[in-house]
């Protein structure tokens, strides 16, 4: 009886721990990127593109480091719809955060695009630098 | 005994409160704002009038918003902070009165880039059209005084996101320029509030 408490203990710390793995991500897109993107990553009508089920994201995935750091100024199709609101670079992050921004965005909402690493942020870092 | 004494005292005490409750619910909205004394008359604050440029390059003053009520709010394109939360909040409102004598104002702080071509693309990729919801542009020192008349601050700081200072605030506005209601228009509860205010001076209206 004891072991299988135990048992289900673990396995909800294992499924809670599983679906936070990028906590610290989550917690950086609030501050930074969910005023105009959403908590739900859905954007907000023409004015600010959705981050979920993006295909410019998916298709650029490259440039995402970029873009965080530096901002966007040029107009981009998302989805069939053009948007131009310019948007603020955030020169205060770290490749690190950066890192854990791109990995939760990539994971989240009905996003399954694939994870990256710091090696390789840095090295798309490098093409905006 | 005693302790009966006590239940009925406590149920008393239950039924003034929700008497009380009930009471204040029918209350009209207050008049917010100091008073002034104009000629040793008290007077309530109001809007003052004013005369900027929306969206579509038409004049529109005060006059133009007094045949029902208005929300009014500050803001400006190129805000990266609250900006966007606070206009998905006027937004929800814009959908929630469509069809009532209900207006939207957004003032922007920004004039230098907000020219009323801006305002009409923020607001054609917002969905949105004037009269019902005008977005407003003018004079830099006009535009941020106005702000104090409706409770908010604005102050131009380079160090700011996007290089102003100011508060979120939505202010409800009836027929005689009298402030009556404000929510913080990033608080998405304070805005349901807000948006049973909005209702209550509706309703008001009609009487």
């Amino acid at each position: 009886m004891r072991n299988s408490i135990l048992l289900i203990l673990v396995s909800i710390t294992f499924i809670y721990c599983q679906n936070n793995i990028y906590a610290q991500g989550e917690r950086l897109y609030q501050t930074y990127c969910s005023n105009c993107h959403g908590l739900d990553g859905n954007g907000l009508k023409n004015l600010y593109p959705p981050l979920n089920n993006s295909d410019y994201l998916k298709e650029n995935n490259e440039k995402f480091a970029c873009i965080i750091l530096n901002g966007l100024e040029e107009e981009i199709v998302v989805n069939g719809k053009k948007y131009m609101m310019p948007m603020e670079g955030f020169k205060n992050l770290t490749d690190v955060d950066i890192t854990n921004i791109i990995n939760y965005v990539n994971s989240a909402w009905d996003n399954k695009l694939p994870e990256t690493s710091i090696q390789e942020v840095k090295k798309n870092l490098e093409s905006c630098n | 005994m005693h302790k009966n004494t006590l239940t009925i005292k406590g149920l008393l005490g239950i039924l003034l409160i929700f008497l009380f409750a009930s009471c204040e619910n029918d209350q009209p909205l207050p008049i917010l704002g100091e008073k002034e004394v104009i000629d040793g008359v008290e007077v309530a604050h109001s809007i003052p009038d004013f005369s900027f440029l929306n969206q579509d390059s038409i004049v529109v003053t005060n006059e133009d918003l007094n045949s029902g009520i208005y929300v009014a709010d500050f803001f400006f394109t190129h805000c990266p902070s609250i900006c966007p939360l606070v206009t998905k909040e006027m937004l929800r409102i814009h959908d929630e009165f469509k069809n009532e004598n209900v207006k939207l104002v957004s003032f922007t702080m920004d004039p230098k880039r907000d020219t009323p071509a801006q305002l009409k693309n923020y607001s054609s990729k917002l969905e949105v059209e004037a009269p019902k919801w005008h977005f407003l542009t003018g004079d830099k020192d006009k535009l941020h005084d106005i702000a104090t008349d409706y409770f908010s601050v604005v102050i131009e700081d380079g160090d700011a996101p996007g290089g102003f200072n100011h508060t979120g605030k939505l202010l409800l506005i009836d027929k005689n320029r009298h402030i009556r209601a404000f929510c913080e228009g990033t608080d998405s509860e304070d805005v349901d509030d807000f948006i049973l205010d909005i209702k209550k001076l509706l309703a008001e209206n009609e009487e």
